[in-house]
């Protein structure tokens, strides 16, 4: 996307949210009550809040850029992508990345890096790519419920709210916050400040004095806090993610304390970690393939990860092993068994195999089993490799 | 005071038999219904079934127990006034009160075996009178057809979500369009896997007209599959070993000690106020059999024991955990957290499954307790609670 596309889809925008929305035939579309099934409360207990669209300010990327390019060609010496739904399915869309990447040309690499909205490295993760913001009425209608209903639910999450009752009447009938507000009640249980990073032209999100918030947010402020633990001295010394979307997750631990943090992914999406996180946290906080190791994030592909011995207090896995073939997820798992003290696992149960399943091979591992707080169909469960950490020790 | 699932179930009948997937939205009641569900649409492969004609049983002497045990608790003075439940409910149940006190054996083996008669069980079970205060544009509902809707509607979600719990089958995923959704499994299907995961499972219902999923085990209740995840829950947070011990603050009619029973060998205190004692005995005399439960005033050894709150009090005996179900956030600040400093000295966890909606929650509780580590998750089984494993010795 050009600066010329970007004012055109802004000034889109603004006529878009201008108008007021048709709403004739809402309430019987099925889409809306399919969308409406996934939020965690009633309509009548979500505001509506303002939508914006970003816009952020011209950046010099020039060496964050050529390390990447760097890292990437590294990466092509390696065979990092056996078995992976995504290397399998995805990479037609992405060979035009593919192609600029290996041709090392960093302004090229650099405008489509820039502006996602023009591309699909992020399709499948992530929900800027060729086609975003397209939106219909009732899509805007279903985003700013849905992305209340998420933040309210990440207060809720950490414990900064009371939990919404829906057995109560009166439940429905009380003053609903902000969106401000609910930011505000999130940092004060976080007990640091918090802030949305939009690096993106073209996101789009709810408005707040944070930042613009986006689907994967709530998510991976969610998630940083089960990684670091509820207080500081909790702080795990050493995670691991294996398939990390954009590295969003990462960003939050690392704004929550976490200072040792290991992201493995493909090639491929290796690069929309690093230059996210490398935008968002500052270059100096990321360490690519082929440099030393010495940074708070490592960011590598599954070979590099294979081929060491690292070991970690913690791994994480939000939805992804059950979106690979079973004997890729189980290796993974079992060389997390071997390197971990314990997992994580956030996935859903749709797909041909579940992660359950693998735990369930083990009768050694302890596995606890709960909903994932965040997001409907999704099951958040807690495996102890060993007994040394198991929850009741 | 909040409303019990099965009033609002109940309340809301004249609005069920019109029910469609895509309801008007003025229905206000039904579309707050939906929001206790955990999958909207009306997935239905249920038969429903109702206990109308109990058989006769000999409950003589285990009535006379109750009996004794309930005089005893009364001269005690082991009513606890700083309950929720004592409190409010103590006019409503003042006839049961007077007929347990009275003794005679006829009236209280009436009281005890037909719930549906009194407000013995009001408060904590879906069998009882309706409360006689209606509210302003209430009209009686019909009970059969309620119990239809509740148990096709509600209880196979439940029975889903229970099934999902304990990975009896993979999770749903509403993302995906119904369409897409692999077929719906019978009662009978549902229980089989979970019973490949728990272990094997009896439903006792001898009560008049309790209803339930039918099925090869009997009929399977609301309160019934809450206390069979609570008891699986219990199962999975006690130590490994062979004497084991639990205590449970605020039991309702005793089902999740029923199922503790059933899941692992355990000794189990009930700790309860003693009008609720009186209905946990009878259920769990009856279900478990009258040897395997201790009353008060009693001295043999038993699986089960029931216990006034004073009697708990006034006793240092310890326990592998402690339990708590929508219980805790229903008393006084004060008394919770007497219990917290009792169990916190006597027991090194407690599982708390209690909603959020009074005044106080459990984490403004434990919130003052930064020793204390606590693992909070959202609870399978109902919508609004949060399951808490409180450990007080980390």
């Amino acid at each position: 996307m050009n600066p010329s596309l970007v004012k055109r889809a802004l000034a889109a925008w603004g006529a878009f949210c201008a108008r007021p929305p048709d709403q004739s035939g809402w309430e019987a579309n099925r889409n809306l009550e399919h969308y409406r099934a996934m939020l965690f409360r009633p309509p009548s207990h979500v505001r509506l809040c303002e939508l914006g669209m970003v816009d952020p300010a011209p950046v010099d990327d020039e060496s964050l850029v050529k390390r990447i390019i760097a890292a990437y060609q590294a990466a092509q010496s390696l065979d990092p992508d056996q078995g992976s739904f995504w290397s399998d399915h995805f990479s037609g869309r992405k060979a035009m990345i593919h192609a600029a990447l290996v041709k090392g040309d960093p302004g090229e690499v650099s405008t489509l890096l820039r502006n996602p909205v023009s591309n699909d490295l992020f399709y499948g993760f992530d929900g800027l790519c060729i086609g975003f913001g397209k939106f219909s009425d009732l899509d805007r209608l279903i985003t700013q419920e849905q992305l209340y209903d998420l933040m309210a639910r990440l207060a809720e999450a950490l414990g900064a709210v009371r939990l919404d009752y829906p057995e109560n009447i009166a439940a429905h009938e009380s003053q609903l916050p902000t969106i401000d507000e609910i930011a505000g009640t999130i940092e004060g249980s976080l007990g640091t400040p918090i802030r949305f990073p939009n690096p993106y032209p073209g996101e789009i999100g709810l408005t707040s004095s944070r930042g613009t918030i986006t689907f994967r947010v709530p998510h991976a402020v969610y998630q940083a806090r089960l990684l670091t633990g509820r207080k500081t001295k909790d702080v795990a010394s050493r995670i691991v993610e294996v398939g990390a979307g954009l590295g969003r997750t990462a960003f939050y631990a690392h704004q929550l304390g976490a200072q040792d943090y290991t992201i493995v992914d493909l090639a491929m999406t290796n690069v929309a970690q690093a230059y996210f996180l490398g935008r968002t946290l500052g270059t100096d906080a990321i360490s690519l393939l082929g440099e030393p190791q010495t940074n708070a994030i490592k960011i590598m592909p599954p070979a590099i990860f294979f081929a060491g011995g690292d070991e970690f207090d913690v791994a994480l896995n939000a939805d992804s092993f059950p979106e690979m073939s079973y004997d890729t997820a189980a290796h993974y798992i079992s060389v997390l068994s071997d390197r971990c003290r314990r997992m994580i696992s956030i996935n859903h149960e749709h797909n041909a195999f579940t992660t359950h399943e693998i735990f369930a091979t083990r009768q050694e591992w302890i596995v606890e089993r709960h909903p994932y707080w965040m997001r409907k169909g999704y099951v958040e469960e807690a495996v102890y490799f060993r007994r040394s950490m198991e929850p009741t020790s | 005071m909040k409303q019990s699932v099965s009033e609002r179930m109940r309340a809301a009948w004249r609005l069920f038999k019109d029910y469609s997937p895509e309801p008007p939205p003025e229905d206000k009641e039904l579309t707050r219904f939906k929001w206790l569900m955990f999958r909207f649409e009306a997935r239905l492969q249920s038969a429903v079934g109702a206990v109308h004609s109990p058989t006769e049983i000999d409950d003589a002497e285990l009535v006379q127990r109750i009996i004794d045990a309930y005089r005893i608790s009364h001269r005690l003075g082991a009513e606890d006034p700083g309950s929720g439940w004592s409190n409010h409910f103590s006019g409503l149940k003042a006839s049961v009160h007077e007929t347990l006190l009275a003794g005679r054996h006829q009236s209280v083996t009436d009281l005890l075996r037909n719930p549906d008669k009194s407000y013995l069980f009001y408060g904590f079970e879906d069998i009882s009178l309706p409360h006689p205060l209606p509210t302003p544009d209430a009209k009686p509902a019909p009970p059969n057809a309620a119990l239809e809707y509740y148990s096709q509607y509600f209880m196979y979600d439940c029975l889903v979500r229970f099934a999902e719990a304990v990975a009896a089958k993979p999770m749903d995923y509403p993302a995906e369009m119904p369409e897409r959704h692999p077929p719906l499994l019978a009662v009978d299907d549902l229980v089989d896997r979970i019973e490949r995961r728990v272990g094997p499972l009896q439903f006792p219902t001898f009560y008049p007209g309790e209803g339930g999923l039918k099925c090869s085990r009997g009929i399977i209740g609301y309160r019934a599959l809450q206390a069979l995840l609570q008891a699986h829950l219990v199962k999975s947070l006690l130590p490994q070993g062979a004497s084991r011990s639990v205590v449970e603050i605020g039991a309702g009619l005793g089902r999740t000690a029923y199922f503790a029973q059933q899941l692992t060998r355990t000794t189990y205190t009930i700790v309860d106020l003693p009008l609720t004692g009186a209905a946990q005995a009878y259920f769990l005399g009856r279900s478990l059999g009258p040897d395997r439960i201790s009353l008060l005033g009693e001295s043999h050894a038993a699986d089960v024991r029931i216990v006034p709150p004073s009697t708990f009090f006034e006793s240092s005996q310890t326990y592998d955990l402690s339990l708590n179900v929508d219980s805790f956030t229903e008393m006084t600040p004060e008394l919770t957290m007497r219990y917290m400093t009792a169990l916190s000295d006597r027991s090194p966890a407690l599982l708390s499954i209690n909603h959020e909606f009074n005044s106080f929650s459990m984490r403004d509780i434990y919130d003052r307790h930064p020793e204390w580590k606590v693992e909070r998750t959202p609870y399978w089984l109902r919508q609004g609670y949060a399951q808490e494993v409180i450990r007080f010795r980390p």
